[in-house]
């Protein structure tokens, strides 16, 4: 990856005319706690750049002694939540920020302890301070009341808060606090075997193990300089892509069930178990699980299974279509979908929006077009492309994807080369190395450096819901609190992957 | 209209047989389990609240199966309910981070005696891939008394029903 | 023979009751059924009300003496409110006095969903409120057009004793059902989705609760309160259920307290409630949940479909 070095001070000028300039959208940012090396921090800020179909980094030094930088997020939206991050996990003051607030760690959490900074272990005990509360945007007027809802949920789904503000029904403003499902894991990884932490990565956000898993496994191979053999490329794009059918399937499950439709839901959730169990007859884990590793797969698939799925994936698909008209023809379900929580492209842009809820407003980006690895060139993946923006466009755009998905294991299953399933990797480090894939949600990068014993020095995740988070409250301007459930489901954000 | 009733002819009953849970999955608690469920009559009718105390959502994957068509937890009684006011089971899944520590005592104080606490997944029995992380408080049984423990990451449908309705069932026998 | 006449009557306010959950049941596995699956037992309302009631009661602190109460005064309005219809036996046409206005029923059931509303204020959640409030909404629009469509029944059989009405139409036949009586036949369906809140006014099995109606108002409740309150919105189903077959369909009904004629009015009225099961499973099943603020336009149609039933039933009674 390209890495540009700026002064400080010019960094946020840079990071601007990235966006401006070249149409960049920020992934990610992160900070290094280098003070060990030379007595400094480092930031970095990473763009995916699609005219170049590649990502570019732009970095900067914190010297010794200072523990602020010019904030960037004025300039570029995208980088206020990551900025935020950086302040409570390294100390590091993003100087104009508008927002001072924590992002993660919750008002019991001391000041001035600071999880990511190399003196603080990673299973220190930390007391709880008492007294302070989490100041929540008030919004005041004649009928305006606020609606805490969570961080426990009726379903079965995880936890987070939502304040809302009301008028009656409107909803005047929302803020959406997570941070109740971090279990600390960036510090995790640092200071394992990079070649051995594959199955730290599965367990970062459940339903995209592989997601996470392949970007980090790119990672380290591009740290290491190896490329996995063309049948590992081919059965990890086979693992990725049954993944993102088992998530669409059930998130249009779910959007068919809020509404009330529950005989659609119903249908697709018999749709989903039956690629889970397919799941886990070619790989024995019914989430794909255990599969990955640095250098290509742990082992070959079965003799047999990969024909095996290709017949149950052709009645899945002559299933699905059924089903899908189904539901396009629900007009009371198409009725409740149509115009809500519409999501202005803008917003998704401004903020970094990614996956199928910015592609659903006219975000035109997908990883496997923009930045593809292996023989993800070869595919020809168009992305699914709405205008709309609203719970129907997301929908759409996932069904849209369940089809293509269905396409292009078809094309995978034909076009399968032999030979070695894993590249040995014999040594890791030191370096950096940066891995993606597009997940069922959006975009995953994962950003690793390594020491020379082979050990994790630092690891960033993003997952797609920390760039796609910050879109929801946009999208529920103007729209009535009975539709935020439906809204909410429409984005199928993961709270464990924006905790970590 | 009519082409759901076409549709679900054609899909026919998708419930399937449930399979056995494996003993090596769980674990039922003694004697307190049992006076628990035969206060709730038997354990014929389980109300379930399902908290997530820190997990990755993979749990969730497979408990939101439980009331799909295929496994169809209702046909044995068992229902995902609400409001932890109503529920007879608390079904905990994840390590107990630190941040989830307090919500998770809450909801077990608002559900009414008798209740059963349930640890879902290898997280919730000991804290699994982030045992020892300064973000988790700890295992499920460090926070509430746990009544059932189901191994597995994630554990299977079948292994949650199936555990549930095992301690039902020895219930009934002792 | 005043008074057995009308203790008797009242005594089939308790079949309604003891048979509510039974009709909850099969109105569940009928839904389970056409979602493909395999579904609860048609007895397991009876096992998790019998649980409920062995349970402890949990009490917010906030809530006051109110929130105790309320579930009894559900139950107890309910439980009226269910005595005034006529079961398996109609009205016989040899008593006189009256039993069973259709108004005070209709205001029973008010009383109950006040009660109900109340309670759900009690322990300062915003969900509580929020249900009270779309409760509040809802049953503003569907009593108007309850009425009315309970009207053009009224006006047929120029009473508006439920068990009178269900023995005229019985006894006329089919010539008693005009045109009036299909408007308001359908008005009174529609209506009764929405009091007995079900799909597409409100999902009965949802567990979100920013979208609930009815379920967001009982929340807070545990234990006995909540068996009473379940209990009674089972009863409150087949009431309407019950209504509607008496009002609009009673032909079977017993009009004399026969031990043959008795057996025949329990079978009808078992068959005729499992048809309307069957129908409301598949009308759930087949559609989504309305926008909340379509809800108005809903009942509004319910209510003009009443008026119309109205006007047509006036026209031909008195010829102009």
């Amino acid at each position: 990856m390209d890495s540009k070095e700026f002064p400080l001070d010019a960094l946020p000028a840079a990071c601007a005319s990235m966006v401006r300039g070249e149409g960049a959208r920020l992934a990610a940012a992160l900070a290094l706690d280098e003070r060990r090396r030379d007595g400094g921090f480092s930031l970095r800020y990473v763009f995916s750049v699609p005219a170049k179909r590649s990502y570019v980094e732009l970095r900067g030094r914190i010297p010794a002694g200072a523990a602020a930088f010019p904030s960037s997020a004025a300039l570029v939206p995208a980088a206020h939540a990551f900025e935020r991050e950086i302040r409570e996990f390294f100390g590091l003051d993003p100087q104009g920020h508008p927002d001072p607030r924590n992002l993660l760690l919750h008002e019991d959490w001391p000041e001035a302890v600071h999880p990511l900074r190399k003196e603080f272990s990673w299973n220190a005990k930390t007391r709880r301070e008492a007294g302070r509360e989490f100041p929540f945007l008030k919004v005041t007027g004649e009928g305006v009341f606020e609606i805490p809802v969570g961080p426990v949920h009726a379903g079965v789904i995880e936890p987070g808060h939502f304040r809302f503000s009301v008028a009656g029904e409107p909803v005047v403003n929302l803020e959406v606090r997570l941070g109740y499902v971090h279990r600390g894991l960036e510090k995790l990884f640092e200071g394992r075997l990079a070649l051995a932490a594959a199955a730290l990565a599965e367990r970062i956000s459940g339903d995209n193990s592989i997601a996470h898993a392949l970007a980090y496994c790119r990672a380290v191979e591009d740290l290491a300089g190896r490329t996995p053999p063309p049948r590992a490329q081919a059965l990890r794009a086979i693992l990725l892509e049954l993944e993102r059918l088992y998530n669409h399937a059930g998130d249009v499950a779910g959007i068919a069930a809020d509404t009330g439709f529950v005989f659609g839901g119903a249908q697709m959730l018999i749709l989903r178990e039956r690629l889970l169990r397919e799941n886990e007859r070619l790989s024995g884990r019914r989430l794909l699980r255990g599969w990955l590793e640095p250098g290509g797969l742990a082992r070959d698939a079965a003799p047999g299974s990969l024909e095996t799925l290709a017949a149950a994936l052709e009645s899945c698909e002559a299933d699905y279509r059924e089903i899908e008209k189904l539901i396009l023809g629900a007009d009371s379900l198409m009725d409740r979908v149509v115009g809500a929580g519409v999501l202005d492209r803008r917003v998704a842009v401004d903020l970094g929006g990614v996956g199928p809820a910015a592609r659903a407003s006219g975000v035109d980006g997908d990883l496997r077009r923009d930045h593809p690895v292996g023989l993800e060139a070869e595919l020809g993946f168009q992305p699914a492309l709405r205008r709309e923006g609203d719970v129907r466009a997301r929908m759409l755009v996932r069904m849209e994807e369940i089809a293509e998905s269905f396409r292009v294991l078809r094309a995978l299953q034909a076009r399968m080369p032999d030979g070695p399933w894993t590249v040995p990797i014999n040594g890791v480090g030191p370096g950096e190395g940066v891995g993606w894939a597009e997940s069922s949600r959006g975009e995953v990068l994962h950003w690793l450096r390594a020491g020379p014993d082979g050990t994790i020095e630092r690891l960033k995740i993003k997952d797609p819901s920390f760039s796609n988070w910050p879109l929801v409250p946009w999208a529920v301007q103007g729209d009535i609190v009975p539709d935020f459930p439906l809204i909410n489901k429409s984005f199928g954000l993961s709270y464990a992957g924006h905790d970590r | 209209m009519f082409r759901i009733l076409r549709r679900c002819a054609r899909t026919g009953l998708a419930t399937l047989p449930l399979e056995p849970a494996r003993d090596a999955d769980y674990e039922l608690a003694g004697e307190k389990l049992r006076e628990s469920i035969r206060r709730l009559r038997g354990g014929r009718s389980l109300y379930v609240r399902e908290v997530d105390a820190g997990s990755c959502n993979g749990c969730e994957i497979e408990i939101s199966a439980l009331t799909s068509p295929v496994y169809d937890a209702e046909r044995f009684g068992v229902h995902v309910t609400a409001s932890p006011r109503h529920a007879d089971v608390l079904l905990v899944t994840g390590p107990v981070t630190r941040q989830m520590e307090l919500a998770l005592k809450m909801t077990y104080e608002a559900a009414p005696e008798p209740k059963i606490v349930v640890a879902c997944g290898d997280c919730a029995l000991d804290g699994g891939a982030f045992a020892g992380s300064y973000a988790v408080a700890g295992a499920v049984e460090d926070v509430l008394p746990v009544d059932i423990r189901i191994k597995g990451c994630p554990p299977k449908p079948s292994a949650i029903l199936g555990a549930l309705l095992a301690a039902v069932e020895r219930a009934g026998k002792a | 023979m005043e008074a057995p006449l009308n203790a008797g009557f009242a005594f089939q306010g308790i079949v309604i009751f003891l048979a509510a959950p039974l009709a909850a049941g099969v109105l569940r596995k009928l839904k389970a059924v056409l979602q493909n699956r395999l579904g609860a037992p048609v007895v397991q309302p009876y096992r998790d009300l019998r649980k409920l009631l062995g349970k402890e009661e949990v009490v917010s602190g906030t809530a006051s003496g109110l929130f105790r109460v309320a579930p009894y005064v559900v139950f107890a309005a309910t439980a009226g409110a269910c005595s005034l219809v006529p079961v398996v036996l109609a009205r016989m046409a040899t008593a006189g006095g009256a039993w069973g206005d259709l108004v005070v029923l209709v205001g029973l059931l008010a009383l109950g969903r006040f009660a109900l509303a109340l309670g759900a204020l009690e322990a300062g959640s915003a969900f509580g409120g929020m249900g009270s409030s779309r409760e509040m909404m809802v049953s503003s629009l569907a009593e108007p057009a309850l009425l009315t469509a309970l009207f053009v029944a009224a006006l047929e059989a120029r009473t508006s004793e439920a068990g009178r009405i269900a023995a005229h139409v019985a006894r006329t036949g089919g010539a008693a059902f005009g045109p009036g009586s299909a408007f308001a036949l359908a008005a009174l369906f529609l209506v009764a989705l929405a009091e007995c809140g079900r799909l597409p006014v409100d999902n009965p099995s949802t567990h979100l609760e920013l979208t609930m109606i009815h379920e967001a108002m009982i929340l807070e409740y545990s234990g006995r309160s909540l068996a009473l309150i379940e209990w009674a919105s089972q009863a409150r189903l087949l009431l309407f259920m019950t209504l509607l077959v008496d009002l609009f369909l009673p032909w079977g009904i017993a009009l004399d307290a026969s031990a043959a004629a008795l057996a025949l009015g329990a079978a009808v009225y078992a068959l005729k409630i499992a048809g309307l099961c069957a129908v409301l499973a598949f009308a759930e099943t087949s559609t989504a949940k309305l926008r909340l603020f379509r809800v108005p336009d809903f009942l509004g149609a319910a209510f003009v479909l009443a008026l119309i039933g109205l006007f047509s039933q006036g026209f031909i009674q008195w010829g102009l």
